[in-house]
């Protein structure tokens, strides 16, 4: 409350309002001022007490202070008006009514503060007014103010009982009896109205707000319309003919107002805070200034309303401006806007703005998708309507979503990245650029880099490829040729031996036979070694033309039904696997996109290899099975021969590579043939393996696209 | 050479044994000469396992090493000869038919004794292998067992 007041006071504006009230009290009250004044005629009087009656808590007016005495503005200005006349004053408080009965019945001689109204002009004579209040509406702050008087109809009025606010109120003519709540006090009408009874209360507003104050009545507040209609021009009242002691009040109080005393009393209650008294002469000046002002205003007026037309004018004009540059900016914004949404919607990679969610913890554990381009849908398959708002687990059917870890990092750093990932639900390898335009938010730029991806390891197999033909070139090729040339030259010496040798039978040493024997033995094998390397290069040359060959023959893609195609590839070693005693099964196999002969060739050769490393030991076992793994197809070749040891594992699929030429048969081509047909075929091959125990080739291929599966 | 040294070939092809035979022979090499025909043989006969003939304790050897041989290729013998405690002393010359520069970098690494690339050039295969036995002839041969 304290804090109400000081802001009512502090507040510039609500002073002025306060100040204004006062100072047009004085206006008001100047013809009456006037009029009673008194004429100086001086009447001697013996001293004796008046009797007068205060009303107690009209602070700052009058009340009991806490040594139960009375008190107050008007309590100490009666004192001094008394003092300078020379008389006693006795003073007890009692109600309003009582009092005004009492001076009504001549029990007391005046009443130290009552405001002037024609009605109580009949039944009592008033000085000059001392002060001017003027009453503002109070209401709960949980209602609306009261900004006009007909916002009154139909509220509850809590007033004082025949205090002026009462019967201003009774005057209007629009406020009915029943709307009244009469009360005694002040106080007591303020509390009221803080507990609820009532809604608006009407009293003397500098009253009002102390007591609200005091009491710490905090859900009270005034509202702003100030009654107009009446002032209350406090004055000293007497009984109506009581001439004598009016000019005795209106004399002391015209001496105490020369003498200073009433500036005194008057900052002392009231604070200094606007001109104190009222002075002819004071309000002359007032009506001086408040005319000049007038006629300045008046002025001032006509000249403001010829600017103001200019204005108006100008700033007209001014606002055209504006609104045209509004409207070129609104166009300028619309096109950029255009101009994004087309990039955004024709652009070739799928941009995807994102948002994270957190659980209990705040931990990332999935995001949504906010928004994506049109390049989304033809990139993934999956329709804008089906992603925007989804969940990421949801649209893309995986458990955790999608590279979470790493689009996490991106949205809480704040840090863009850039990554290659394949993605095995779509069969799809992508290049993702990833950054955060908000704290949780990223945006994701896709592309398909699958085309690419696939000829780098095409490429990379190529190498590979070339690389081991090289290798032939320099090492395989070169082995035969060092028997072609070593060999041939130990014929040479066998030549110049025999040369010799005969030479020396024409000395009759030795017989013809012993003497060619030996080289020519020599020579058969040095012949014999020259004839297998020979056949031994003819044979890496032609393997080097059938890889050769391989990898360019044309592939014609289709769905192969593999359940079909291995069976066959079964029934054409048949005879061998029954000769074997071989138990081969084939489970159910799914179908998968390959060319048909390359195809067959993989699981011929793996089929081949399965059999030839069985172990003889124990009866061999070939399981061939299939499984789906998201779109690719895996198929097993699984036997339970003889194993590869893991330092072979990888030169198994080498060109040439034989594990032991002198016991199996074949030029050491088949695996290689089989990694180069799947390379081609966007397949691979591997192999597990223990040794002793079997060999397990896993074949991946892509699976036959099935219509309405992606969706 | 010392007399009591043992020429081990590890060596696939039959007609390049024969060549290098035939040669330190005419190189004047007459020590003993084994040939084995891949590496897993040399191993056996040097780790003396499976039931094939063994190397004989305290006798000096000195190995003669393809690069690529089935069931266990050079490299590997090399390998595991030299990370052998008692065996790592024991000479190891690759004769083989590459000349590939990271191929005789790595048997150098694993630490072979000596590199020799089989030259197509007969007259050049003959004179490598005379220096080979020139070579041998006066090494210093380690005993298996690493005396002297």
């Amino acid at each position: 409350m304290k804090q109400l007041f000081a802001g009512i006071w502090h507040s510039s504006r609500n002073k002025r309002i306060i100040l204004t009230i006062i100072f047009a009290g004085f206006w008001i009250s100047f013809g009456m001022a006037n009029a009673s004044d008194p004429d100086g005629a001086a009447v001697s009087h013996k001293a004796q007490a008046l009797k007068t009656i205060i009303v107690d808590k009209y602070y700052p007016y009058t009340f009991m202070n806490r040594e139960g005495k009375p008190d107050g503005f008007s309590v100490e200005l009666a004192e001094a008006v008394a003092r300078v006349m020379d008389m006693e004053l006795a003073v007890w408080p009692d109600q309003w009514q009582n009092a005004v009965s009492a001076l009504q019945a001549g029990e007391i001689d005046f009443l130290p503060m009552m405001a002037y109204s024609k009605e109580r002009d009949r039944l009592f004579d008033f000085s000059a007014p001392h002060t001017i209040g003027f009453d503002a509406f109070f209401t709960r702050k949980d209602k609306k103010k009261i900004r006009s008087m007909d916002d009154l109809t139909g509220l509850r009025i809590i007033v004082m009982k025949n205090d002026q606010a009462h019967e201003f109120l009774k005057n209007t003519g629009n406020i009915k009896e029943d709307q009244l709540i009469l009360i005694q006090s002040l106080p007591e009408g303020l509390r009221q109205l803080a507990a609820g009874e009532g809604d608006v209360a009407l009293m003397p507003k500098l009253v009002g707000l102390i007591h609200i104050r005091d009491l710490s009545l905090a859900n009270l507040a005034v509202s702003p319309l100030v009654v107009d209609e009446y002032s209350r021009p406090f004055s000293f009242a007497v009984r109506e003919g009581n001439q004598e002691l009016l000019e005795k009040l209106t004399q002391g109080l015209n001496i105490v107002k020369a003498t200073g005393q009433y500036r005194d009393i008057y900052d002392k209650w009231f604070g200094g805070l606007e001109p104190a008294g009222i002075s002819v002469r004071k309000v002359l000046i007032y009506s001086g200034i408040g005319i000049s002002v007038f006629i300045v205003a008046g002025l001032f007026l006509l000249t403001w309303s010829v600017m103001l037309r200019r204005q108006v004018q100008a700033r007209t004009k001014e606002l055209k401006a504006e609104v045209l540059e509004r409207r070129q900016a609104e166009a300028a914004l619309r096109e950029s806007e255009q101009k994004l949404a087309a990039v955004f919607n024709s652009m070739t990679e799928a941009l995807v703005l994102h948002e994270l969610v957190f659980d209990d913890t705040g931990k990332p554990v999935n995001y949504r998708i906010i928004d994506c381009n049109r390049a989304f849908e033809s990139l993934t398959g999956i329709s804008k309507e089906k992603a925007v708002g989804e969940l990421a687990t949801d649209v893309y059917g995986t458990e955790p979503p999608p590279y979470l870890e790493e689009y996490a990092e991106v949205a809480l750093s704040g840090h863009p990245r850039a990554m290659e990932v394949f993605f095995p639900p779509m069969d799809k390898h992508f290049s993702i650029s990833v950054a955060s335009p908000a704290q949780t938010r990223f945006v994701t730029i896709s592309m398909d880099i699958t085309a690419i991806k696939q000829s780098q390891q095409i490429i990379a197999s190529k190498n590979k490829e070339l690389e081991q033909i090289i290798y032939v070139a320099s090492h395989d090729l070169r082995s035969p040729l060092v028997n072609v040339d070593g060999y041939g030259r130990e014929l040479e010496y066998g030549l110049k031996d025999l040369k010799e040798n005969l030479a020396k039978r024409g000395t009759g040493m030795a017989d013809t036979e012993t003497l060619i024997q030996p080289v020519m033995t020599d020579m058969a094998d040095a012949l014999s070694h020259i004839r297998n390397s020979t056949r031994q290069m003819d044979a890496l040359l032609k393997g080097l033309l059938k890889i050769s060959r391989s990898g360019r023959t044309s592939l014609s893609f289709k769905i192969l039904d593999m359940n079909d195609l291995v069976h066959k590839v079964a029934d054409s070693i048949a005879f061998q696997i029954q000769k074997s005693g071989i138990d081969l099964s084939i489970g159910d196999l799914p179908a998968c996109q390959g060319d048909e002969i390359q195809v067959t060739q993989v699981f011929a050769n793996l089929l081949g290899n399965a059999v030839k490393f069985l172990d003889p030991d124990r009866p061999g076992v070939i399981r061939v099975s299939g499984d789906l793994r998201y779109r690719r197809c895996i198929y097993c070749v699984e036997d339970n021969g003889i194993g590869i040891q893991p330092e072979h594992r990888e030169k198994i699929f080498d060109l040439f590579h034989r594990l032991d030429p002198l016991k199996t048969e074949g030029e050491g081509l088949g695996l290689t043939i089989v990694r180069q047909i799947l390379s081609r075929l966007n397949g691979e091959v591997r192999v597990e393996s223990k040794p002793g125990e079997g060999s397990r080739f896993v074949v991946v291929l892509p699976a036959a696209n099935i219509k309405g599966k992606d969706s | 050479m010392n007399q009591e040294v043992t020429i081990l070939i590890a060596e696939d092809d039959e007609g390049h044994a024969g060549l290098i035979r035939k040669n330190l022979a005419r190189a004047g090499i007459v020590n003993q000469i084994r040939w084995f025909q891949d590496g897993q043989e040399v191993i056996d006969f040097l780790f003396q396992k499976g039931g094939v003939p063994h190397r004989e304790e305290d006798k000096p050897y000195i190995l003669l090493l393809d690069i690529r041989m089935p069931k266990l290729d050079g490299i590997e013998v090399l390998k595991q000869i030299k990370s052998d405690g008692r065996l790592q002393k024991m000479p190891v010359i690759m004769i083989t038919t590459t000349d590939d520069p990271r191929e005789v970098e790595n048997c150098h690494a694993i630490g072979c004794n000596n590199y020799i690339t089989k030259p197509v050039d007969y007259d050049s295969f003959v004179n490598c292998i005379r220096q080979l036995g020139f070579f041998l002839s006066i090494v210093q041969v380690p005993k298996i067992n690493g005396s002297n």
